[in-house]
This record gives structure tokens, sequence and C-alpha cells, in this order.
């Protein structure tokens, strides 16, 4: 008996996380059912309106976290060089 | 630097390579951050709130206490959501502006934003559109979407994050969806 898919199943599937003894079934049921597979690119749809979503930091930021990488790199150098 | 995995670039870094830290961060700045952002609201907090994450995450690699099996990523965005919700609980407890009936000034910010809301979509692109619809999502429903969406985490860690059951979680996410799907074609109708 066919397994009956919901959004829930359709959206684990999307995200990589659905029961793997259910993920080749779902790919098969998408290609023989029309309503399964609108349904699925529906989701799709929405999901992907999220990737246009992207913010970066400033390059000062990084800068900042780099610049006080390099200094406790510098002060642990400086400890090392101190006679004992 | 960009075949080696996440996990090798941070044992380089252990190993006091800088330059693996920067290929880490310029892999993952952007989901980090926009995860930071979604949910403080706020650029210059949010840039606050990144750096002060990474400094964390240089304090635990470097003194040998990151032990995590799984993906960085998901270990950073932790970090960095540890430090975000650490934040929004120190303002909730600390930070209440009243007006002089006892009245919560950030209450009218809330309404003055959700008046601006339509013109918002009238006037911004559609990145301007979308971003602010996830804002403007349930905060239970927009955590689940920003956890996993941009700081991927699976449905089942997010369920053991935020206390809930992984089919909450994966309920919020459909709500969500269906709430963007459903201010997306409203707004459509003001665009056109």
């Amino acid at each position: 008996m066919t397994k009956h898919y919901t959004t829930t199943d359709l959206l684990l599937y999307y995200y990589g996380e659905l029961d793997q003894a259910f993920t080749s079934d779902l790919a098969l049921q998408l290609l023989k059912q029309p309503l399964l597979l609108e349904q699925y690119n529906l989701l799709i749809q929405e999901i992907s309106c999220l990737n246009i979503v992207s913010e970066s930091p400033s390059e000062t930021s990084i800068e900042l976290i780099m610049a006080y990488a390099n200094s406790k790199k510098l002060n642990a150098s400086l400890i090392e060089s101190l006679p004992q | 630097m960009q075949k080696i995995s996440d996990n090798d670039l941070v044992k380089l870094f252990q190993q006091d390579n800088n330059a693996a830290l920067e290929e880490l961060i310029k892999r993952h700045k952007k989901s980090i951050f926009t995860a930071i952002y979604l949910l403080v609201k706020n650029r210059s907090l949010a840039e606050d709130i990144f750096q002060e994450s990474f400094i964390k995450m240089i304090h635990t690699l470097r003194n040998g206490n990151y032990n995590e099996e799984g993906k960085f990523v998901a270990w950073a965005v932790r970090v960095a959501r540890n430090l975000t919700i650490d934040y929004l609980r120190k303002i909730n407890k600390d930070v209440t502006i009243t007006d002089s009936q006892g009245n919560d000034l950030f209450s009218y910010l809330v309404i003055a934003e959700t008046q601006n809301k339509e013109d918002k979509i009238i006037q911004y692109q559609t990145e301007q559109q979308i971003k602010q619809l996830v804002l403007n999502l349930p905060e239970d429903q927009k955590q689940v979407v920003v956890l996993r969406h941009w700081a991927n985490l699976s449905f089942k860690e997010i369920a053991a994050h935020t206390g809930v059951s992984v089919n909450t979680a994966l309920g919020r996410m459909r709500y969500a969806l269906a709430n963007i799907r459903k201010q997306l074609a409203e707004s459509k109708m003001y665009i056109e």
C-alpha cells in the first residue's frame, strides 16, 4: 500500500531530514503523482523566496575579529618567549 | 582553502593558522549574520553580537574546549544564537521604558512598525519585502525559520534548543511558510 505523504514529509524531504526508509519512495511518488509534485513545487517556491534574504556583516567587524585573533596569537608568542 | 573541510580548518586554526579562521568566517558569515540580524532586527547590534560570537569561539577553539563532532557552522550558530538570546533576555528584563501613564513605550513602537508595514512592502524591492515578512513572523515561527534555513540546524536540533517537540518545530515552519505565502499574495495586490 502506498504511503500518504504530507506537507511535513515534503518539508523534511527538502531539508534532507526525511527518514531514509522513505526517501527513495517519496522521490518515486513525486514522479508518479502530479498533485504531490505540484505540492512539492509550491513548497520549494515558498522556501526559495527565503534565499533572497541575505545579510552580511561589515568588513570592519571581520577586521576586528581578525585583529583580536592576531593580538591573542602575538600575546601567546610573547609569553612563550619570556625567560622561564 | 576552498577544498578544505570546516573541521580541518578548525584544526589548522588550533595550530595557530589564522588564515583558517578567516576562511571559516568568509564561508559562514552570511548565514550566521543573517540569523543574528533577523532575530535582533538591528544591524549595529547584530554586528556587535557577530563579533562577540567569534571572540567567544576563538577562546573556545584556542583553549582546546571545542569537541563538536558535528558541523562547525551548527556550533557557530549556536554560540551566536545563545548570545543573541542572552541579549534579548537582558533587554526584556532590564530595559522597560514607560510613559507617564506607565505604558511600555516599546508597545507604541511595535504599533508604528505594523502601520508602516504596508508602505514598506510597496516601496521596497523583493529582498526587502521578504526580509520584512520574515521579521514580522510570530517569534516562535521566526525562530524556527531562521534556525532551520539560515543557521542550518536540523528540526531535531531546533526542537532540542527551543524545548519543543520535533512535530511542533515542523508545524511552526509550515505555519511560517504559509504566513509568508499569504502575505506575499496580499502584497502583490498592492504592487499591481
